[in-house]
């Protein structure tokens, strides 16, 4: 089992630097390029959504890589003391998403399609969003 | 890295990583084009959230003029990204 941590600053413009983190770690366990894309999709969705709705703080995101032998674990923890919880939000009426003409919010309903395990926990002023991928 | 480049007055090639930061190079690449317009994504390896929501609003904006927009060679992680969010029932495939 490897874990690494690094910390990134609030802006869009830090995703090449998450994605380069992301390329080294992972890598290094899952050679499937697939899977690595579904883990910087989820990754990128939740970074952003963090960035956009918590202007609460000035203080880095961290990102958390735990790799197993047969499985990933990613953790992306915010300060915040009211959290947005993407577990609690509704599925998606796609009838009526393509009626209205919509053409965003598509992300957390991706990553619970693409991902095998995703958490949500809020505990003492800091928000961790875990997401897993299993690698066979 | 991402690029976007003109193959013609009616196809575009995308080449790298769509993300949110690239959002607004898209988006301003992308308006001037009133023409049914093909998206060649064969050197596209990864596309967002964010990005799908461009290549979305500029379906609609197309459509309202009665255009249509094609994608086509799309690698297998952009193929379910597009099935997962039924935007395969909204594009038209070059296969």
């Amino acid at each position: 089992m490897s874990n690494e941590i690094k910390y990134f600053n609030r802006n869009a413009n830090e995703l090449p630097m998450i994605f380069h983190f992301l390329n080294t770690v992972i890598a290094e366990n899952a050679s499937n390029l697939k899977i690595l894309n579904e883990l910087k999709l989820s990754v990128e969705e939740i970074f952003m959504n963090m960035v956009r709705h918590n202007k609460t703080t000035n203080k880095d995101i961290a990102i958390r890589i735990e790799s197993y032998k047969d499985s990933i674990s990613i953790s992306l923890i915010d300060h915040e003391d009211n959290p947005f919880d993407i577990l609690n939000t509704d599925e998606i009426d796609f009838d009526e998403y393509f009626k209205q003409k919509k053409y965003g919010g598509l992300g957390i309903h991706l990553i619970k399609k693409l991902m095998d395990d995703l958490i949500f926990d809020h505990d003492a002023g800091k928000t961790t969003i875990k997401i897993t991928k299993h690698i066979n | 890295m991402f690029k976007i480049k003109e193959v013609s007055q009616n196809e575009i090639k995308l080449i790298g990583e769509f993300d949110a930061s690239q959002a607004e190079i898209v988006t301003d690449f992308m308006q001037k084009y009133e023409v049914t317009l093909t998206l060649d994504l064969e050197e596209l390896s990864y596309i967002s959230s964010m990005g799908l929501g461009i290549l979305v609003k500029n379906y609609h904006r197309l459509n309202g003029m009665g255009y249509k927009v094609v994608l086509k060679n799309l690698n297998e992680h952009i193929k379910d990204v597009f099935k997962y969010t039924r935007l395969d029932q909204l594009f038209v495939f070059d296969e």
